[in-house]
């Protein structure tokens, strides 16, 4: 088999130095270290045309597959309780019926494909809040251009462009994020830049900071008051419902006549548990079916004895929490597998896939490339390249570049 | 001074601690952040406090931001390399004042400068002690923060860098504040001495055993901290931070 990716050479030290800081400065990024470990690669992974080609037909059909499947799970709440949701996710979903679903604009998906040895694969898709922006756009056009290739595409601007589409310059976007955290308010700070610049208006706020008349949403804050024209969610769906109730988070389920990407309803294929209910559905997933290993609930196989079921919590994010037997130390394992004993409804079982490694001089690395989605067209990608079979948090963003 | 040379100077290049300062309060104010820009006056610290003239500890100075600024730069004349680990946006209406200490990480940079302690210098982590202080209200910016494990260097980095105490300096608190608790109990697992000092007391630094705090050791604390923290949350901690405990990271 031709791999169907490299690895550049590593950039010498001051090289990397200059790029770390361009990142954090031109990039806007404020999270670059890890403990002891950078998080930016001082490598990039290269692909071929054809290899780019190929993951973006692959992420185009994967996402038309799942928003057709959203739109019946939508009308399907009988569904809802095998996906994990919260209970008052699935409330303000049911009451569909009688407000309608909420007006989704601009939606943007993440497929996150690893090279296996029965070829691609997916681990999950990030349809709710899928980050990574600033990472695949800023500091992949910088290392573009340290490296000599091209970036395969931006989902920034695609993101932005979308958007521009939806409203009419000179509109009012609403950043929505969990505003303590800074690796959060970077993302939004780094579209609202990309908005900008396109004649849009900002405004950075958390989800309190929005009152609902009419179905249509209002920022209250100190700094500015009135209504937004769209949202921009960077807010994981299943923690609305913990906001106050004063600030209408079943709007963003249900009834909302204000555009926001994504819309709550994203969150039914968010789940780890979605593979559970597609026989259940009259919608086809074909590329799923052939991409994502076989995903179970935990209660119909036997993973405590088969170390080839990785567990997965049905709204994890970053790898959070992923039950990869040998790859989490064993006190991390037990924990995990004491709560999918307990709560074997909030979990799902996946089949492990044997990743193929990259060699990066003489160094093996499991890259992991996130293919994004911006209105059905592929956007760009999101690079992740960890030193175990297993991308969470301790993993370096890596830029993914297109050989010519 | 633009952003990048006031980080040059607080973070230089080839600084062994330079990785970990946060670049957050250096980076340019955006939108509505830029609105309470004020200038203010070098501050002096009031403390009498002066660090150990051995070079085998690293101090965590853990008080309100200014004063944690001021004594970093009287530390930085005694040899140890301050490294900012602010790690939260200013704002207005913000719960956390970082206006205060964005313009003392300004103000002090000639200081610093001057003072030019060695790049391998030992290390004064500099946290605001104000960090969780404070409680949301309505159309207020929730900017409150924690310090978690991965802020910091691993016991295993320092004391490959012959640091084998830790000099933990605050102002009328004994123990250590329960976020910073998680990063000192693995240092002292690691073999590595912690001490206190508490500034509204003798100053004296004194031997402690830093008590265990809740979900000690979960590689995934930081997620399950923010999750925990988070019902009611206004889109930061929320209301349900009364009492400083535990943050997150997604997609």
């Amino acid at each position: 088999m031709i791999a169907p990716w490299s690895a550049t050479p590593r950039l010498g030290r001051g090289e990397f130095e200059e790029l770390r800081r361009r990142t954090i400065f031109e990039c806007g990024k404020w999270d670059p270290q890890f403990e002891d470990v950078c998080v930016l690669a001082d490598f990039a992974l290269l692909v071929s045309p054809a290899t780019w080609r190929e993951l973006a037909r692959l992420a185009e059909r994967l996402a038309a597959e799942a928003l057709a499947a959203e739109r019946e799970l939508s009308e399907r709440p009988e569904l809802h309780g095998a996906l994990g949701l919260p209970r008052a996710v699935r409330r303000a979903l049911r009451a569909d019926g009688e407000l309608g679903g909420s007006r989704g604009a601009v939606r943007v998906l993440r497929f996150d494909f690893h090279l296996t040895t029965d070829g691609w694969r997916i681990s999950e898709v990030n349809s709710d809040v899928p980050g990574g922006f600033l990472e695949a756009s800023s500091f992949g056009a910088l290392a573009a251009s340290l490296f000599g290739h091209e970036l395969g595409g931006d989902p920034t601007s695609a993101i932005a462009d979308a958007a521009l589409r939806e409203v009419a310059p000179g509109s009012t976007l609403a950043l929505v994020h969990a505003t303590a955290y800074t690796d959060d308010r970077q993302v939004m700070v780094h579209l609202a830049r990309a908005l900008e610049a396109r004649g849009l208006e900002t405004c950075l706020i958390s989800p309190a900071d929005l009152r609902w008349r009419d179905g249509r949403a209002n920022v209250e804050t100190s700094w500015f008051r009135g209504p937004a024209d769209m949202i921009l969610r960077f807010f994981p769906g299943e923690w609305l419902p913990s906001t106050p109730s004063e600030c209408g988070w079943p709007f963003f389920f249900r009834g909302s006549r204000t555009p926001i990407s994504n819309p709550g309803a994203s969150l039914l294929i968010q789940s780890k548990r979605f593979p559970l209910v597609w026989d259940d559905l009259s919608t086809e997933l074909p590329t799923w079916r052939s991409l994502l290993p076989e995903t179970r609930s935990p209660r119909e196989v036997g993973w405590r004895a088969d170390p080839d079921w990785v567990l997965k919590p049905a709204f994890g994010r970053v790898g959070e929490d992923v039950g990869l037997r040998g790859s989490v130390d064993a006190r991390e394992w037990r924990r995990i597998a004491r709560a999918a004993r307990w709560w074997p409804s909030d979990w799902a079982a996946q089949r492990r896939f044997e990743a193929v490694p990259l060699e990066c001089d003489g160094e093996r690395c499991f890259p992991c490339i996130g293919m994004y989605v911006v209105d059905g067209r592929a956007a760009g990608a999101y690079g992740r390249v960890a030193r175990r079979p297993l991308i969470d948090a301790r993993a370096q963003d890596i830029a993914v570049l297109v050989s010519p | 001074m633009n952003a990048q040379d006031l980080f040059e100077i607080w973070a230089p290049s080839g600084g062994v601690w330079s990785p970990w300062a946060k670049p957050v309060l250096f980076a340019p104010a955006v939108g509505h952040e830029a609105a309470e820009e004020r200038p203010e006056t070098e501050r002096r610290s009031p403390a009498t406090w002066a660090p150990p003239p051995e070079r085998d500890a690293a101090l965590v100075l853990d008080l309100a931001g200014v004063e944690a600024v001021a004594l970093g730069l009287e530390c930085a004349e005694q040899g140890y390399r301050p490294v900012p680990l602010f790690n939260s946006c200013s704002g207005p209406a913000a719960i956390v004042d970082n206006h205060s200490i964005r313009n003392a990480l300004a103000l002090g940079a000639s200081r610093l400068s001057k003072a030019g302690p060695p790049l391998d210098a030992p290390p004064a982590f500099l946290l605001d002690a104000g960090r969780m202080r404070g409680f949301p209200r309505p159309g207020c910016f929730d900017n409150r923060w924690m310090v978690f494990p991965q802020d910091l260097p691993s016991a295993n980095f320092l004391l490959a860098r012959g640091l084998r105490r830790a000099v933990l300096v605050q102002r009328g608190e004994g123990e250590p504040r329960d976020d910073l608790a998680h990063v000192l109990l693995r240092w002292q697992r690691a073999g590595i001495a912690v001490l206190a000092v508490d500034l509204a007391q003798s100053g004296e630094a004194r031997a402690i055993a830093v008590r265990k705090p809740s979900r000690f050791g979960w590689f995934f604390y930081r997620t399950l901290a923010m999750m925990r923290l988070h019902p009611n949350s206004a889109g930061g901690f929320g209301a349900v931070v009364p009492q400083p405990s535990q943050g997150r990271g997604f997609g």
